[in-house]
Parts: C-alpha cells; sequence; structure tokens
C-alpha cells in the first residue's frame, strides 16, 4: 500500500486493500540467491519453497525468522500481527496446510512445500468469506489489531468443526485474545457464520 | 444481548452504522505503525537494564557494532540530540533516555542498536555486555510505604488538590466521630498494564531537517509537541502519523522513551529507523497503573445517610518522579456526604513511569469507594442499592455547579429491573445452585469530564462530486471515532455516510485533543459537528443567491439537507443536488471550519450503574462473571453498534482488573515476574458472558451541542466493586486487595 | 538471537547422528515451546535439527490392546481410540493450550517442555536449571505458583505438562532411539526431581530421540477422567490438576492410577492416595481419604500453602466425577 494510502484510513483505502496486497506478493527478489548445492550456514539466508494464499513464493531466509517476520518482513504480508512474539496472543494465527497455527512459535525454514493462508488469504476475490463479513456485521472487533488472527482461527475452527455448537465457541476461540474485549460479539459472529456456510453447502 | 431505552435509530446519528474501516480491518489491509516499510529503511533494538536499581559501571558495544549488518550503537556515552529541559518538554519521565549512567527501573533503556534487518538488530543487542553497579531497590509499595509523601510539580496530571476538605470549614473528623456507622477499610490494587494487543512501534526518517514519525499514539498533536521540543524543533517541522492504533486504553497518550530514541538513531545513521518493541518492554518501560493502597472511612446515620467519607491515597511512583495517582477526583462528585476529607502521597519504588489507564483514578477510586458503600449497605442491614439512592448527589460539589444532565437514577432503575435485583436475598452467602454459591453486586459509575484547554478544530469539505470530506487530528484506535466523525458529518451535511471520506491520524490535520480521557466524542465531535453546519450553510447561502438554483430566494432557515442534496423543508420538489450546485459554481468544494471551546456553566460528567452476578465453586474458588449488566448515562448515542460493543469491552476490562490482571515484582529484585502475556492474565474468551448493555440515550445539549458525551472510561468505573460485593454475597467473604484470584477464597 | 545451522533430518538415523556429534544441539519439532526459548537466549542451540519430516506421527493399536503414538503426533489429534479408551490424555490435551498450540505441539515436544517459572523464563534471575550453580531467585522470591511437593534447596519449579500427567495415571512408557539402540523409559522414570541438579531435567539421553509414546492396556485407563484448575477459564498454565483412573471390580476398586499437575517439578504420582483408594468402594470416604493422601509429602512455602488445598480438591473433583457409571 502506498505511504499516502497508510495516512489515510479512508472509505476508499478499502478499494485500494486488495491490489497492495497482491503487488507485496512478490517475494525475495531483493535478497541474494544462494548457492545451488547451499550447505545451511550460521547466519545467513537459505531458500525455501512454499506457497502462501495461493501463490508459489521462494523467499531467502534466515533460519532464525520466525514465519511470522518472514510474512511480515521478507514477504510484505501484514495482515498477521505480531502481539507478543511469544505464542501467548493468537494474533500471528495463520493456517498452515488448513490448520490454525501461531506463526510466531515456529521457524519459516521448517514449511517447505507447505501451504500458508494469512487473513490475506481468506476472501474468494472481492467477495468476503462468511466469516469475515460477519465480523462486519457483528461489529466484532474494536481496534482491528487482534482480527486478522481472530478470523483465521474461526475459520480454523469452522473447517475443523462445521456447524460447531454456540457453547463450545468460547473455549474454541480462547487462543485469541482480545484487549478491546468485543468477545461476545465475536462468538456471535462466528455462530451467525457457521449458519451462514451451513446454508451455502 | 442488548437493549436499550429507546428506539435505535435506523440512520442517523445513533444509527448502528458498520465502522468505515471494517473491511480494511477483516481483510488484514488495515495498516497500523508496524506495517509501515520506507525506501532504505534500517531497523532498531534496544537493550533494556536487567537490573531495577544501580548504575552502569562500563558498556561494551565492541561485539554488537561488529556483529553482521550492524550500523549503529548508541548508549549514554553518545552526545545524544536532547534540548531543554524533560519538564520545558512536558517529557513523561524527568530524565530523557541514554542522558545519564543511573539505573531507576528495570527495563530502563541503556543502549539502541541500528542494523539492516531486524535479526540483526536483536542479535547484535544481546551482544551488548554492561557492567552494571547494583544497588539495592525499593521493589515494592509496601517497603517503600514509611516514606510516602505529599507530591508537588508538573506531574500531577491532571492538576487536583493532593489535600483537600471539602466544604472547607467542615470538621471531617468530627463528623466521624459522631456517626451512627462507621467503615474503616483498607483497599489495596495491584500493578496493572494497559496490555494492548498493538506493542509499542515507531518509523523515525528525517529528510532536510524534518522528523516524520509515524507513532502509535492517541494523540498526534501532543505527540509532535512533545518531540519537537526535545529535539528543539519548531512543531512544524515534526509530523507524526498515527493512522490506526492497535488499542491504547491510555498508553499512547504520550511519547515513550522508544521514539525519542528511533528518531535520535534516524539522524545518526541518516536512514528511516523502524523500531517495534518487545512485549516485555511494553509492560516494562512504556507505561502501567502503579499499586495504590486507599483507606477509605464512611460514617452515616442509622438510615444510611453520609455525614462523612475520608479517602486517603497512597500510591507508587517512579524513583525519578512524583506522579500521584487521581484515585479521589470522582469521590466528591459520587455520593452527598456533608463533609469530605481526601489526601493524596506517593511514594517512591524501583518501577518505570507510571500513565493513565482508562478512567484513571476513577478505576481504582471507584473500587474503594463502591466497595466501603456495599459494606455500609451490609452493615445497616440495608439494600446496596437503596443505600445509593439515598445518598444521590443533585448537584456537583466541586464546582458548586448543576449537572448539564444526570440521569443516575433512572439508570440505576434500567438496570435493576433488567438484573432482577429485587429478587437478591439479603444474606450473604444464601443463593446456592448445587454446590456453586451464587452472589449479586452493584456499583455506582461517575466519570467527570476534564475541560481541555486548547479549542478543538475540525474541518469539513462539501466536493463537488457530491462526496464530503472530514480532516480531523484523531486517531481510531478502536473506539470507532472515524465512523463517529463520518456519521456527524452526514448528518451535518446530508451527503450520504457512504460517500464521507475521513482523514485523521496526521498532525497537518487540524488539532484535536485526541483520544483520551473520553473526549473524542464530546470535543471532536462538536468541532466536526459545527465544520459539517457551516459547510452545509455556505452551499445554502449560495444556493439561495443564485438564481440558477431551485432553491433560489428561499430563506435560508428552511433549507434542510439530506441524500446529498438540499431542499426546501416544506416543498421538497424545491431541491438541487450538491453535485450541481458546486458544479454550476465552477466545482469547487465548500469548506466548513469547525472550532470548538465548550463553554458550558455546568459541571459536565457520565454516569453509570453495573450489576453483576458471580459463581463460585467453594472448593475450586475461582470467581466466573455468569451475568452483567451495565447501564450508562453518556448523552446521545451516536452509534449504538460501536457504543455496545465499547461498552462490554470496558466492562470485560473491569473483570480483568478484578479478577486476574497483576504485574507482579519479584521482591528483591523488583525486578517484574513474567513481563508477558503468558503471566499477566488478561480475559479470554471463556471467561466472558454476555454482557448487557443499555443507555439511557438522552442528547446532553447543555455539555456538547450535538448531545453526545464520551463514554471510553465511565464504562469501566465500578465494574471491579460490583464484583467483589457479588463475591461478598456469594462468599460473605470481603476482598480487599485485588485481583480476587483463587488463592484469596481458600480457607 | 544466535545464529544457528538449520538441518531438515531425512531420518531418525541422521537426527540421532547429528546430536551424538553436536553437544549443543537440540531437536525442533512443533517448536511452540523452543522457539521462545531460544528468543529469550534461554537456549542457544548451535544446530536446530527439524525432524517434521520424520514417519513418527502415527497413532496405531499394539498387539497387546493398548495403543502406539507417535512422538510427532500433534496434541490437537482426534483418535476414537484415545477418547474411547484413555479419557483422561484426551481431556488434559484438550485442556492442555489452545487450537493454535495443539496443532504444533507434539507428543515428544510436550514430554520435554521447559518449566515455565518466571524465575528460569527471564534469564537475568539466578537459576539453577537454566544455568547450573548460579542459585534459585524463586527461593527468596515469589513462590505463589511454586511447587509444594518434590522440591529442593536448589529448585522449586513446576513442569507445566497437562499430557504427561494423563500419560502419568495411564502407566505409559516412552520408545526411545539413540545410537545404541532403542530403549523404553517408564514416564515415572522420564523426568528427574531438581535435587541438586535441575538442569539435568529429563533420564533422556542427550543423543537420544523419543520415538512413541506407548500405553499399556490397563483396566483402569477406560474409567479415567482429568481435572485442571487455573486463575482464568482457559489459555493457562495449571494451579493444579489431577489424573485419576481407577478399575472398579465387584464394586470396589482393584486398582487405581492418581497423578498430580501444578504442583511439583514433574508428573507427581500420589501413590499414597491410590493407597487410601485399594480395596475401598468408590464413594465419599474413600475419595476424601484420597483426597487428603494426595498431597502427603507436601512441604509449601509460605505464600503457597493454598496449592495444597488445591491439589486435593481437583483430585477429589476428579474422582467425584468418575463415580456415576
Amino acid at each position: 500500500m502506498s505511504d499516502e494510502a497508510s495516512q489515510k484510513p479512508t472509505r476508499r483505502t478499502v478499494l485500494r486493500g486488495g491490489a497492495a496486497v497482491g503487488a507485496a506478493l512478490t517475494v525475495g527478489h531483493h535478497l541474494p540467491a544462494p548457492a545451488a548445492n547451499a550447505t545451511p550456514t550460521a547466519g545467513t539466508t537459505r531458500p525455501i519453497s512454499l506457497t502462501v494464499n495461493g501463490r508459489h513464493v521462494t523467499p531467502a531466509i534466515d533460519p532464525r525468522t520466525s514465519l511470522l517476520d518472514a510474512l511480515r518482513d521478507e514477504m510484505g504480508i501484514t495482515g498477521p500481527k505480531k502481539g507478543c512474539n511469544q505464542g501467548a496472543c493468537g494474533a500471528c494465527t495463520v493456517l498452515l496446510d488448513g490448520r490454525r497455527v501461531l506463526s510466531c512459535l515456529t521457524f519459516a525454514v521448517m514449511h517447505e512445500k507447505q501451504e500458508i493462508t494469512t487473513i490475506e488469504g481468506i476472501a474468494d476475490g472481492d467477495s468476503l468469506h462468511p466469516v469475515q463479513q460477519a465480523f462486519i456485521d457483528h461489529d466484532a472487533f474494536q481496534c482491528g489489531f487482534c482480527t486478522s488472527g481472530q478470523i483465521v482461527s474461526a475459520v480454523g475452527l469452522l473447517a475443523d468443526e462445521p456447524g460447531i455448537a454456540k457453547d463450545r465457541i468460547p473455549e474454541a476461540m480462547s487462543g485469541n485474545l482480545c484487549r478491546c474485549a468485543a468477545y461476545c460479539n465475536i462468538r456471535d459472529a462466528i455462530e451467525s457464520a457457521s449458519a451462514a456456510m451451513a446454508r451455502q453447502r | 444481548m442488548t437493549s436499550r431505552t429507546t428506539e435505535v435509530p435506523k440512520s442517523g446519528i445513533g444509527a448502528p452504522v458498520d465502522r468505515v474501516e471494517a473491511r480494511d480491518k477483516v481483510t488484514g489491509s488495515a495498516r497500523y505503525t508496524a506495517d509501515a516499510r520506507l525506501p532504505r529503511m534500517t531497523h532498531a533494538a534496544l537493550v533494556a537494564s536487567t537490573v531495577s536499581s544501580g548504575r552502569v559501571r562500563r558498556i561494551d558495544t565492541a561485539r554488537a557494532a561488529a556483529a553482521p549488518g550492524v550500523l549503529a550503537v548508541l548508549t549514554h556515552r553518545d552526545r545524544m540530540p536532547w534540548k531543554g529541559s524533560p519538564a520545558d518538554a512536558q517529557y513523561v519521565e524527568n530524565r530523557f533516555p541514554l542522558a545519564d549512567d543511573r539505573i531507576t527501573y528495570y527495563g530502563q533503556y541503556l543502549a539502541v542498536v541500528v542494523a539492516e534487518t531486524p535479526e540483526q538488530a536483536e542479535h547484535a543487542a544481546s551482544l551488548v555486555a554492561i557492567d552494571y553497579e547494583v544497588h539495592r531497590p525499593v521493589p515494592t509499595l509496601d517497603e517503600a510505604l514509611p516514606d510516602a509523601y505529599t507530591a508537588t510539580g508538573r506531574l500531577i496530571q491532571p492538576p487536583f488538590p493532593q489535600r483537600a476538605v471539602l466544604p472547607q470549614d467542615a470538621d471531617p473528623q468530627a463528623a466521624l466521630d459522631g456517626a451512627a456507622v462507621r467503615i474503616d477499610t483498607t483497599y489495596r490494587v495491584p500493578h496493572y498494564s494497559h496490555a494492548p494487543l498493538e506493542p509499542g512501534a515507531v518509523v523515525a526518517s528525517w529528510e532536510g531537517g524534518t522528523l516524520t514519525l509515524r507513532d502509535c499514539s492517541q494523540k498526534v498533536h501532543v505527540h509532535r509537541d512533545v518531540v519537537a521540543a526535545v529535539f528543539g524543533l519548531p512543531p512544524d517541522r515534526v509530523r507524526v502519523l498515527s493512522p490506526l492504533v492497535g488499542g491504547a486504553f491510555g498508553n499512547k497518550t504520550t511519547v515513550w522513551a522508544h521514539s525519542l530514541l528511533a528518531a535520535a538513531a534516524a539522524r545518526a545513521v541518516r536512514r528511516p529507523v523502524k523500531l517495534v518493541i518487545t512485549r516485555k518492554q511494553s509492560f516494562t518501560a512504556m507505561g502501567h497503573q502503579p499499586p495504590i493502597i486507599q483507606r477509605i472511612r464512611l460514617g452515616a446515620d442509622a438510615r444510611g445517610k453520609l455525614a462523612v467519607i475520608f479517602h486517603d491515597v497512597v500510591n507508587a511512583t517512579e524513583v525519578r518522579g512524583d506522579r500521584p495517582e487521581p484515585a479521589v477526583v470522582s469521590t466528591a462528585s459520587t455520593y452527598a456526604a456533608q463533609a469530605l476529607s481526601v489526601t493524596t502521597r506517593v511514594a517512591k519504588v524501583n518501577i518505570g513511569p507510571s500513565q493513565n489507564l482508562r478512567a484513571p483514578g476513577d478505576g481504582p477510586g471507584s473500587f474503594a469507594l463502591e466497595s466501603a458503600m456495599d459494606e455500609l449497605a451490609y452493615r445497616l442491614d440495608m439494600d446496596p442499592l437503596e443505600l445509593r439512592r439515598r445518598n444521590h448527589l443533585d448537584r456537583d460539589p466541586l464546582s458548586r455547579r448543576e449537572w448539564s444532565d444526570k440521569n443516575l437514577l433512572e439508570a440505576y432503575d434500567l438496570g435493576a429491573e433488567r438484573f432482577g435485583w429485587s429478587r437478591r436475598p439479603a444474606k450473604p452467602g444464601s443463593l446456592r445452585d448445587g454446590d456453586d454459591l451464587i452472589g449479586y453486586g452493584m456499583a455506582t459509575a461517575v466519570r467527570g469530564e476534564l475541560p481541555d484547554g486548547k479549542a478543538t478544530q475540525a474541518e469539513v469539505v462539501i466536493r463537488a462530486d457530491g462526496t464530503a470530506e472530514v480532516r480531523a487530528a484523531i486517531q481510531e484506535i478502536g473506539t470507532g471515532s472515524l465512523t463517529l466523525v463520518a456519521q456527524i458529518t452526514a448528518a451535518g451535511t446530508g451527503v450520504p455516510l457512504d460517500r464521507v471520506d475521513v482523514r485523521a491520524g496526521d498532525t497537518r490535520l487540524p488539532r484535536t485533543p485526541g483520544n483520551g480521557g473520553s473526549k473524542a466524542t464530546g470535543y471532536t465531535g462538536s468541532a466536526v459537528h459545527l465544520a459539517a453546519e457551516q459547510a452545509r450553510a455556505t452551499a445554502v447561502r449560495m444556493a439561495v443567491a443564485d438564481p440558477e438554483s431551485p432553491l433560489y430566494g428561499l430563506p435560508q432557515g428552511e433549507i434542510e439537507a439530506g441524500d446529498g442534496k438540499l431542499f426546501h423543508r416544506e416543498k421538497p420538489r424545491r431541491e438541487e443536488t450538491y453535485r450541481d450546485l458546486l458544479t454550476r459554481h465552477g466545482g469547487k468544494a465548500v469548506l466548513g471550519k469547525g472550532h470548538y471551546k465548550p463553554r458550558t456553566s455546568h459541571a459536565v460528567a457520565t454516569f453509570g450503574a453495573h450489576f453483576t452476578e458471580v459463581r463460585i465453586n467453594p472448593r475450586l474458588p475461582r470467581v466466573r462473571v455468569t451475568r452483567h449488566v451495565g447501564v450508562f448515562d453518556i448523552g446521545r448515542v451516536t452509534n449504538h453498534k460501536a457504543a455496545r460493543n465499547q461498552a462490554q469491552g470496558g466492562i470485560v476490562m473491569g473483570m480483568g482488573w478484578a479478577l486476574m490482571e497483576q504485574l507482579v515484582p519479584d521482591p528483591v529484585s523488583g525486578r517484574y515476574l513474567g513481563p508477558a502475556f503468558t503471566d499477566y492474565h488478561i480475559p479470554v474468551n471463556a471467561d466472558v458472558p454476555d454482557i448487557d448493555v443499555l443507555f439511557v440515550d438522552k442528547p446532553d445539549t447543555v455539555a456538547h451541542p450535538h448531545g453526545s458525551k464520551g463514554m471510553g472510561e465511565v464504562i469501566s468505573v465500578g465494574v471491579a466493586a460490583a464484583i467483589a460485593n457479588a463475591v461478598y454475597h456469594a462468599t460473605g467473604k470481603r476482598i480487599t486487595d485485588l485481583p480476587i484470584t483463587p488463592d484469596k477464597l481458600m480457607g | 538471537m544466535e545464529p544457528f545451522q538449520y538441518i531438515r533430518a531425512r531420518d531418525v538415523g541422521e537426527a540421532i547422528r547429528v546430536l551424538a556429534d553436536n553437544p549443543t544441539a537440540a531437536v525442533i519439532a512443533g517448536g511452540t515451546d523452543l522457539t521462545t526459548l531460544i528468543r529469550d537466549g534461554i537456549r542457544r542451540p548451535s544446530h536446530l535439527i527439524d525432524i517434521n519430516g520424520l514417519d513418527l506421527a502415527e497413532v496405531s493399536a499394539r498387539p497387546d490392546g493398548g495403543l502406539r503414538i507417535g512422538a510427532l503426533c500433534r496434541n490437537a489429534v482426534s483418535d476414537k481410540r484415545i477418547e474411547r479408551n484413555f479419557p483422561v490424555l484426551a481431556e488434559a490435551l484438550r485442556s492442555g493450550a489452545s487450537p493454535q498450540i495443539r496443532n504444533r505441539a507434539t507428543f515428544g515436544g510436550n514430554l520435554l517442555q521447559r518449566v515455565r517459572c518466571p524465575y528460569y523464563r527471564v534469564p537475568e534471575f539466578a537459576c539453577n536449571r537454566r544455568d547450573p550453580g548460579s542459585g534459585c531467585a524463586a527461593l527468596s522470591g515469589d513462590s505463589s505458583r511454586q511447587a509444594i511437593l518434590g522440591t529442593s534447596g536448589a529448585c522449586v519449579a513446576v513442569h507445566p505438562s497437562d499430557c504427561a500427567v494423563a500419560l502419568q495415571a495411564l502407566d505409559a512408557e516412552i520408545l526411545v532411539r539413540g545410537p545404541r539402540g532403542e530403549r523404553r523409559i517408564p514416564i515415572d522414570a522420564l523426568h528427574r526431581l531438581p535435587g541438586r541438579t535441575p538442569a539435568e531435567e529429563v533420564t533422556l539421553r542427550r543423543d537420544e530421540l523419543i520415538l512413541a509414546v506407548e500405553l499399556p492396556p490397563r483396566a483402569s485407563s477406560e474409567r479415567s477422567h482429568y481435572v485442571k484448575f487455573r486463575d482464568r477459564a482457559s489459555y493457562a498454565f495449571s494451579l493444579a490438576s489431577a489424573a485419576v483412573a481407577v478399575e472398579l471390580r465387584g464394586g470396589r476398586i482393584r486398582s487405581s492410577r492418581i497423578s498430580l499437575g501444578g504442583v511439583a517439578p514433574k508428573p507427581w504420582r500420589a501413590e499414597a492416595a491410590e493407597r487410601a483408594l485399594n480395596g475401598r468402594p468408590l464413594d465419599k470416604d474413600a475419595i476424601d481419604a484420597a483426597a487428603k493422601a494426595a498431597t502427603n509429602g507436601a512441604a509449601p512455602r509460605p505464600d503457597n500453602t493454598y496449592k495444597v488445598s488445591l491439589a486435593r480438591e481437583v483430585v477429589r473433583q476428579a474422582l467425584t466425577e468418575l463415580k456415576g457409571d
């Protein structure tokens, strides 16, 4: 996203968002290409090949780099947030081969040939995922900093447990802190998204 | 779960509209400070003190400087570019970062490292070797208590008297001695952290002597003024940008050391510097509410009328500052006591600087006062709600002025009815469900509105394409401010909401008090209201003076606006769109400017009441809140959807204070134990019941012209006391030191 | 974070070879604990051996009717055999962490996770477990969360695992392989008490890799239950927990296993509580006696005496909830 846009959260920012995310996905081209038969050496980067939001990418990564930092700093995918970097807040939740995980608690180099889905990959083009739409309808956020993680976590939950009982949602979503505490709306949104997804099926 | 006392409007002010930035937030395209990326950007990491008291004997940066990718390492041995004094700059601490070798708190920054990548910067920071001279710290408030004293000076913010007797000629001691019933209890609240999910982050860049700071700020202009003063620059050479803020709760109302260090580092390396502090650093060096001990003494007659309230406060403060917590501030404005005596003292502890936490003063103050009122009610064998009704205040004794509006009695009635308070058995321990103990508790919430010295500005333009834009230097911290100003602009101009753009979070925009102290709605909302009215009035004048307009010649006062048009009130077919009107007038936009300073001669405050139900298994006594009703009197609600959400969140934060939150210092070293979300527990989804929120929803146009007041603080006031009171009702145990953890209910 | 050499192991043999050759190498599987330990400078491995590619994730029936759970099986595992035959384990896993963490955390890693003592986790504190001989800052500090059983003058930390407590109640064995071949370690013998050498946390040798956890077909395992008590509703380590497994025969308790979590430096087998149960009907008197005996030998510190009651109460609740059959 252009710097100008980032200063002005306006209605029109909404329209620019999608394109900017796509542009940011050209990954790793600015980093030195590794030798073909490189053995891993301390402190240097290492090429990996993985799929992020449906696109094949081959960034060169410092082995110390968490999956979260690789997404944010190397690939420009800033939807996943660093709230604690300790696995205690859930703001960095992404889907790893379809299951929700914390991207701060794993090193990027460990995910060769795996498929990562971040909040940026949840919608179907311009058409929001039912969980995203339900989060808007139910006002399931305030500051929005935890929201990427909440939504990805909810998408992972509903994939694991379609039609989840309402009273199971609070426990199943307790790995995602929300300091603004939109918890009531978050579970209402997930319940309603679950129903909408059932209708779609 | 929520209902209101009045019908929720379907459109206009009050309508439960979606947030204007909602789509950005659910798609991940919302940009926060740490998401910014500038060309040639470098990354900084901080070295923080591992001791809480002492001196840097030696700091060896050689290995760090030689590490891969490192561009600079700055320590107190380097000449930092600070100008003037911390007091002149209104800086949060009494000492600029890296100004000397003295260490007064755990996590105090001792060096900043700049490198090409974040990994390199963090690694190099770990290579800085420090030889400490360790002094014995004062780790806890209890240890500091004997040396408590009365604070003076600039850090008394907001200014309030450190000792006061009201009325001035009263004899509170005599009133207490003569009272039929007396309560004397001491209450404690621990170290709380704001703990927004977004840690501190900043991107600093210099261009031709001008500093641009992308920072997490609730008040960009305050931020700019401090930074400009610290660097000795005129304010227009500093630009602060803060578009979206990932939670704040008071935490981001000031400039912290890491922002100054990032700016200094960017100047040193002549490249932009990004610095995202760690969660641990957010806990140790980015503000907190210090531990507070409060003694409350109440004297009342046999019918519960208060003769006197004593409220004596002592709080921990940092070694290099004297910062009293304003816990007594609302004590006078809550109940009708014939006499009042309040004192505030501070005691020096080796902790970092504190900073206003949501409902500063009133959060902890209400825990003490509302718990004491509950004790008094039981002592009198009186319904706690009835005791509060009997001590209702009809005017503000502090200012001796009428309230601009007050509907607290109505709030009590609404909440009591919704909650089913009348079903409450009087005797503690008498409600059970199986083995579980059930308890009901309630508390009053009062939050006075503090005036802001500077006028609030805003601009609204109506453009020839039929859209409008509102410009004000507010920030979106999660409270819905962008949506609020868009709604007020739409209502004032008649431009549909989905055609209103918002520009915010930039010091190049008109100045507002920012988002803190519940001022965004009352102050900025009013300035926007005035700006929108002015823009519309200008367009109306153009139309009625223009022979080509269908509105030509009509009296201005009979023209209304809506749906992007101006039209005659009684003959709606006499109408013209803004687009047609402005296109004909050369395509120029009309500009309205709002300039707002409240002129009310009344006392302005927000009110509320909390009713809560707890459930406790006596063998494994974790307190579970199972029902909560909050009723708030905040003037006209501008957006029922966002307001309900914010109220629920404020109540949950109060639950966290009541039941689990605390930063625990190691009693020997003064270091925090577990400055992390793994140890500093805040409520998770499963802790939170469905929360019922009601609004009195009556416009208070005496307070502010658009009838709305802020709500960000009052929603949390009294929650902890309501829960503690419910715990007493359930168990017969009066917990006076928060949080109410299981160990305190055992045995 | 110190640089390290990253190695993706192709087979168990390679992982063991690298471990044997590099004294400061570390194995990473789920990484949910190790990443933060490395980030905080508590562990500084020279080599990180990624074993996620190894074929160790399977859950399979043993010929004797027991179950073998591969070391790389994730803690989010959903397996009818576990639910039906070893319910205490299913419950402990569910209460163990958030779904995100359980989707990554493995059985092997869970057993080897490090203590959550704040004095251990913050490297500026003296800690014998982290830096042998440096002292234990917790002894003079805040011990409200510390252990009441099995402590020593060198360490009072609590083992944080829920899964391991359940495994102890199931009499599990840990199958490991090192350069000299495979061996089985009974779960009771895997974790060491701190004694004078708290840094020696497990009996697993430095060059050994956990291959699987094996659950024998004990008659008590089907009637088993886990109760965890913590200071918020979810997503927190336990203040006290109990795993109980009881074999009833003719209305009387024929055998039982009771383990405690959150109160000792290792999963704590409460054998006195088991003795209090065995031979009696599972009634209130027996449960009271077991609850009381569960904390035999407890030596609480002044600020964690409440844990004695908590431990008894979780045992009582676990056994009481078992009863209705």
